[in-house]
């Protein structure tokens, strides 16, 4: 399972870092340092994932996020220095999948980087259905009626993972472990943000969820509450 | 029995009435003293009322007395000189008596006495005589009807003490000095007594006959006049007390308004408002006041900002600073960990270095992330992601993440939890790094012992109490511990290598929720502390539902019949709020 | 605040500093003592009183009955000193009450008999002057002889002498000096006419009655003045003249109120009938004659009310109204017979009708109050001949008789004259045409009456007995019919002779007394006997007449009329020739 990334980093030492530990466990990295030919680069070598810096000279780490994310739903990875709730939010809607806080150990990226692209193999024929929702978990579409949702796999997956078991409640900390694939506590603002985004993607009303429900003081479910 | 119970309840009707009127009036007397202590005009209305009620006393009593001393004197002088004028004309007329004793009476209708002569001319009771406004006695009580009187005067009404020192003047030589009395009088025929003046004298006729005079000359309408004058005194004196306090209060209020207007707008000010700015109007002084009082607060505003600013491009510095060291660090730290996974392959030497070099950079990632932590808070930057849980919970999650630490230390926990879920708003992660801070302190501190966590709720708060059985705080670290880079001591090693900043991160924390983060300790017991959280993020706390002492330790303390407890105020947050 | 109320702030701080100082700067210090205005001061005199000392153990005996004499003084003012003078036995029995006895000033002292030391008998000879009677009246007794008093003197345990007995008994015995101190003559006025027989509402007449009253040093004068007045006239004038204010009223008050002087009266007295101008000239005349409430309004009040239900009854301070008979009239004389009227620069023109004309017929000539009436006594018959004064008059006998006296008129018409020869008074209402009837006068029975002449107030009646006695009496009634009574004695001279007698006016009575070769005139006031010399000329009088302030005399030699000038207090011609008999209306 070899896959190509893209690592957009200004940092010349950082990336070569990157490059090295990404090589040592078997990725193609490509690398550029600028955020304004970073679409240019991601167009050209059509990367399995993206490492994606937030602090870019030109265009800055969210701006690139936000082009590639209108492209493609390629996994982008955000590598940041700041944990701020706040950037990190920003970060997360500006279309990131995942997030790794400055310093990170090589393992950990790792890790984040397999997770990401692990899910895109194992493709299971099956429909399901939410609501007014339905889900082909094979042919990876999502549709209200005739229209289609446009979904990140991230999203995709988030969807999948609450439709599967409708009426169950997921923890963060479950869905965390099961679709971003943390074994340990991580930040479960990345479920909120996400949970957010998909909801503005498939409700109705995203203020009134009617798909992806909170339970109060619990985590979330899909269904009616 | 029912009268006895009447009686009882009569009595409580009594004595609840006391207590009631006791509390109404201790009331009463708060509020004017807070009234007075507040208001500068009642003060200064007061302070001239007493001032102008003395000098009017004074005064008043100085100038009645100066008219009281004048009039009376004025008319004392003129009495005693009409009654030495009439004394002559008496001791003339009798001594002429003497010797022409056998002169004829002139006139057809002139008496024969010379005493009835002499009498007409001082009585005015002859023929063209005019109305005295006094009256005389004449009494020669040695001699028979040589005693005279005109209109209704007595020789009963003469006083005791005027005739007594007349008569011992007789001895003396006579026709001296006279002798003044004033006394109350009641005349024959008259209702009323009245203030007269009897003024006494000694006649003496060479015949060896002595003659008491006595002029009585009416001074009620003296007294009349003092009186009317005291209270013409008394009223003017009020009138004008009064005007002054009046005045006073005129005078202050115009001075105290504008001064109030001050306090007010300095007080907005205080409270954050650095636009409030006074109204000034004309150019006296409490003009240039307003004028000064909106220099200072747009100095204060401009010093404000400026400072704002100051702590801002600091504070982003700060944050820039630790952002920028961690690019490079995280190509250290990778670059460290090829090192140390590769150490095996390396030589003994270079192997090692590679481990101190990984550990420490560890140290040097916690310490940097405490440091950011810390200056999100010094920057008011810290949110609170709020959530309804659990807080039992949060802290078997927390126990469970401090168990491997635990068993390093050979330490296990004790746990006392409810039964009912101890719901609170509160945010997950913080309150998880509190206390984790918390077990890893009592697992460090903790020297092996067992380590106590408590969970305790009421209506509107939940509690955690870590307690350990270590060496313990001496009296005032309790608030010490919460100092940043803050050590016991100095000279013990680290064995867990934090950060210095935990617990400064974990009172952050606690603070940022409403809640309170207590130290307890005391040397050989132990440490405890205790965190407590309001149900609802940002309600008041009012007390803790977890004793801040360790019960037992309490309970040993009362045994003692120590009932001074040696707490010292926790913390400044929850200090003046703790009642356990 | 505002800026008016800043301003009116100011103003009232201002004001009150100005008022201040204003106070303090009129009160009057120092001074004299001020005589107080007439306010209250005129209700009564100044006047001074014995004071009555007790007596002491060393004084002898004669100063004990001086002290005795000083306590009778005081007694009216101070009772409880008198008693100590006596012995136990005589404070019982001595009684203040009767006629009290004035003796002269000075009188003399000396021990009677030889005295055993414990009992001494003293001697006080004194002239006695006169006599106050119980009816305040009072008496003077002229030309009596010296009188002695013997006092008898017990010592008691003490050693101190007291008085135990007093010749003549009880009453107070007093000297002049001390009746001028304590007591002041005082006029009072009553409505003239008897009561019940003439109408005070038609005649409006006042009558003098002289009293002594003593002064009180407990009320003031006026107040004893009206208390006084109340109780009636005296007895020379009861029956003789009525009073408005009916038994038992009495006087609660007479004080000084603001500009009036309030009487308060307390009593029976019908407010609604009574005779309110009567009233007002009562009290008036009695309180202004004695010089009390002069110039001031008077309001009488019952039980300090007003009098009347719906006003008050006040006098004011000028009554027009004339009470008293002093109406200035025109003066007359006879030239050979004929009356004249005498004008101010001598001489004037005849009368009209008969008197008019010349002839010695008519002597003693009188004239009616209407000046048109003459009466005179016929030279040949003695009877008495009256003519009107007009063209058409003429002489016509009225009363017959050969031993009249010089007739006189009554103010009401009638004519008055003494039937010498009957012993009775004779009277005639020309007027009405009734002839002479008898006037009962008991007090002149068997008395030698010489003269009589009724005072111008037709109350008082003066006659002369033979020719050294003066009597007054009064037009009283008895029994329903006029009679004379309350006759007294006035004067009496010895050594010499009354050649004439005039009423100046209802109080005072001129006597022209003639002795070996000296004249005198005398003006007797007839209340008290008080009486006053007119110089007299060189030229020796014959008659006189007079009216209030005018006296006027015919010389006697004849031929002239003198006028006595107050002013230089000597005679001067009117009327140098032929002129005789001068004569005012009535009198």
């Amino acid at each position: 399972m070899k896959g190509r990334v893209l690592v957009v980093d200004d940092d010349a030492a950082l990336a070569e870092m990157l490059g090295i530990v990404l090589r040592g466990e078997g990725f193609e990295p490509s690398f550029v340092s600028d955020g304004d030919k970073a679409l240019d680069a991601f167009r050209d070598t059509r990367p399995d994932l993206v490492l994606l810096d937030l602090m870019l000279p030109g265009a800055d780490g969210i701006d690139v996020a936000r082009r590639i994310r209108a492209e493609s739903g390629v996994p982008i990875v955000m590598l940041t220095a700041k944990s701020d709730t706040i950037d990190i939010v920003l970060g997360l809607e500006s279309g990131a999948d995942d997030y790794i806080v400055k310093p990170f150990k090589p393992k950990e990226l790792v890790a984040r980087v397999r997770a990401r692209l692990r899910r895109t193999d194992e493709p299971t024929p099956e429909i399901l259905q939410i609501g007014d929702i339905t889900i082909d978990v094979a042919g990876h579409s999502v549709k209200r009626g005739e229209e289609t949702i446009n979904l990140t796999p991230l999203e995709f997956d988030l969807l999948v993972a609450l439709a599967r078991k409708p009426r169950q409640v997921f923890t963060r900390e479950v869905l965390l472990e099961q679709v971003w694939g943390y074994r340990h506590a991580a930040d479960t603002r990345l479920v909120n943000v996400h949970v957010q985004r998909l909801r503005a993607k498939i409700e109705r009303d995203p203020e009134h969820p009617e798909i992806v429900v909170t339970v109060r003081g619990v985590g979330y479910k899909a269904g009616p509450a | 029995m029912p009268p006895p119970k009447t009686k009882r309840f009569r009595r409580r009707t009594l004595r609840q009435i006391l207590g009631g009127v006791r509390r109404r009036a201790r009331r009463a007397a708060g509020t004017v003293r807070r009234v007075w202590r507040r208001s500068l005009q009642l003060q200064v209305v007061t302070s001239t009322l007493v001032i102008s009620v003395t000098v009017v006393v004074v005064l008043g009593v100085f100038l009645s007395d100066q008219i009281n001393k004048s009039v009376i004197t004025g008319r004392q002088d003129a009495a005693a000189g009409e009654a030495f004028a009439d004394r002559v004309q008496i001791a003339d007329a009798l001594n002429q008596e003497l010797d022409d004793q056998a002169k004829p009476a002139s006139g057809k209708n002139a008496p024969a006495d010379p005493l009835d002569a002499v009498m007409e001319t001082i009585t005015g009771s002859g023929d063209d005589g005019s109305k005295k406004r006094y009256e005389v006695l004449v009494l020669n009580p040695a001699s028979p009807g040589r005693s005279r009187a005109s209109g209704n005067v007595m020789p009963a009404n003469v006083p005791e003490p005027l005739q007594q020192w007349l008569h011992r003047q007789v001895e003396k030589i006579p026709n001296d000095k006279p002798y003044l009395h004033k006394a109350y009088i009641k005349f024959t025929g008259e209702s009323q007594s009245r203030l007269t003046l009897v003024i006494g004298g000694l006649v003496s006729v060479d015949g060896g006959a002595t003659y008491e005079v006595y002029h009585f000359f009416p001074f009620s309408e003296e007294e009349q006049m003092l009186s009317n004058v005291r209270l013409a005194i008394v009223v003017v004196g009020f009138g004008l007390v009064l005007l002054l306090a009046a005045i006073a209060s005129l005078v202050t209020r115009q001075v105290v308004s504008p001064v109030r207007l001050a306090r007010q707008a300095a007080e907005r000010l205080a409270s954050g408002k650095l636009d409030e700015r006074l109204r000034v109007r004309g150019e006296d002084d409490l003009a240039r006041l307003a004028a000064s009082f909106n220099e200072m607060a747009g100095n204060l505003a401009l010093k404000i900002h400026q400072l704002e600013e100051l702590s801002q491009v600091q504070r982003q510095f700060v944050s820039d600073v630790s952002h920028e060291l961690r690019t490079p660090l995280t190509t250290v730290r990778m670059a460290a960990d090829l090192l140390y996974d590769a150490r095996e392959d390396f030589e003994p030497m270079a192997a090692r270095s590679a481990e101190l070099m990984q550990a420490q950079l560890e140290r040097f990632e916690s310490m940097l992330a405490d440091l950011l932590e810390i200056s999100r808070y010094d920057a008011g930057a810290a949110t609170l992601d709020l959530d309804s849980v659990d807080v039992r919970d949060v802290v078997l999650r927390a126990i469970g993440d401090s168990e491997a630490l635990a068993e390093r230390h050979n330490t296990r926990f004790e746990l006392r939890l409810p039964n009912e879920p101890c719901m609170a708003e509160v945010d997950n992660r913080r309150v998880e790094r509190i206390l984790r801070n918390l077990l890893f302190n009592a697992i460090e501190h903790g020297e092996g012992k067992d380590v106590v966590v408590t969970v305790g709720a009421d209506r509107d708060a939940v509690a955690v109490a870590v307690r350990d059985h270590g060496i313990g705080l001496k009296p005032g670290e309790e608030t010490l511990v919460f100092d940043r880079f803050w050590r016991a001591d100095p000279s013990r090693a680290r064995t867990i290598g934090g950060t210095g900043l935990g617990l400064a991160i974990s009172r952050e924390d606690a603070t940022l929720h409403g809640g309170w983060l207590q130290a307890w300790g005391q040397p050989g017991e132990g440490t405890q502390f205790r965190l407590t959280l309001p149900r609802d993020a940002g309600a008041d706390l009012k007390g803790s539902p977890l004793p801040l002492v360790p019960p037992e330790i309490e309970m040993r303390r009362t045994w003692r019949g120590q009932m001074t407890p040696v707490l010292l105020p926790a913390t400044g947050d929850g200090a003046g709020h703790d009642e356990d | 605040m505002t800026r008016t109320s800043r301003l009116g702030a100011a103003l009232v701080l201002a004001a009150a500093v100005a008022c201040g100082g204003a106070g303090c700067a009129v009160i009057p210090v120092g001074g004299p003592f001020p005589v107080e205005e007439a306010g209250g001061g005129d209700l009564s005199k100044p006047f001074q009183r014995m004071i009555a000392v007790s007596p002491r153990n060393d004084w002898n005996a004669q100063q004990v009955v001086q002290g005795l004499q000083a306590a009778m003084a005081a007694y009216a003012d101070d009772p409880e000193v008198l008693p100590e003078y006596l012995t136990g036995e005589a404070a019982k029995t001595w009684q203040p009450d009767g006629p009290v006895t004035v003796l002269g000033n000075s009188p003399k002292y000396e021990y009677v008999g030889k005295g055993d030391g414990k009992e001494v008998r003293i001697r006080l000879t004194g002239t006695p002057v006169a006599r106050i009677e119980d009816d305040d009246t009072y008496v003077p007794i002229s030309g009596a002889q010296p009188q002695r008093i013997d006092f008898l003197l017990l010592q008691n345990e003490e050693g101190a002498y007291r008085v135990t007995s007093m010749e003549g008994g009880s009453g107070l015995l007093l000297t002049q000096d001390d009746v001028s101190r304590a007591y002041r003559p005082t006029s009072l006025y009553y409505l003239a006419g008897p009561p019940g027989v003439a109408d005070p509402a038609t005649d409006r007449r006042l009558v003098a009655d002289r009293v002594r009253l003593r002064v009180k040093p407990t009320e003031n004068f006026a107040e004893t003045i009206v208390r006084r007045l109340l109780q009636g006239p005296s007895r020379a004038l009861s029956g003789a003249v009525g009073s408005v204010f009916p038994q038992g009223l009495s006087v609660r008050s007479v004080r000084s109120a603001d500009d009036r002087v309030v009487v308060n009266l307390s009593g029976p007295i019908d407010a609604g009938g009574v005779f309110a101008d009567g009233l007002k000239a009562q009290l008036k005349w009695s309180l202004n004659a004695n010089n009390v409430a002069n110039g001031r309004i008077i309001e009488v009040q019952l039980d300090g009310e007003p009098f009347f239900s719906s006003e008050a009854l006040t006098i004011p301070a000028i009554l027009r109204e004339e009470w008293l008979d002093n109406d200035v009239r025109p003066a007359y004389y006879t030239s050979k017979g004929a009356v004249h009227s005498l004008n101010d620069d001598g001489a004037g023109n005849a009368v009209q009708g008969p008197a008019g004309q010349p002839g010695e017929i008519y002597t003693k000539l009188a004239m009616a109050g209407g000046g048109d009436l003459i009466a005179g006594k016929h030279q040949k018959d003695g009877g008495i001949w009256v003519t009107r004064v007009a063209p058409d008059g003429r002489w016509e006998q009225w009363i017959p008789g050969d031993d009249l006296t010089a007739p006189s008129w009554h103010r009401d018409g009638t004519l008055w004259t003494y039937d010498k020869a009957a012993g009775v008074v004779l009277r005639c209402d020309v007027t009405a045409g009734r002839g002479p009837e008898r006037v009962a006068a008991p007090g002149l029975d068997n008395l030698d009456v010489t003269r009589l002449r009724i005072a111008r107030d037709g109350v008082r009646v003066a006659v002369t007995i033979g020719e050294n006695q003066v009597m007054i009496g009064a037009i009283t009634s008895g029994a329903g019919a006029t009679m004379l009574g309350n006759f007294q004695t006035l004067t009496t001279v010895k050594d010499e002779e009354i050649r004439d007698i005039a009423w100046r006016d209802g109080e005072r009575l001129l006597v022209l007394v003639q002795s070996n070769a000296v004249q005198s005139v005398r003006e007797i006031n007839i209340g008290d006997g008080e009486t006053t010399q007119l110089p007299t000329g060189n030229k020796g009088l014959k008659s006189l007449t007079a009216l209030s302030d005018r006296v006027l005399a015919a010389t006697q030699d004849g031929g002239e009329v003198l006028e006595f000038k107050r002013e230089s207090q000597a005679w001067t011609s009117k009327v140098e020739s032929d002129a005789d008999n001068p004569l005012f209306p009535l009198g």
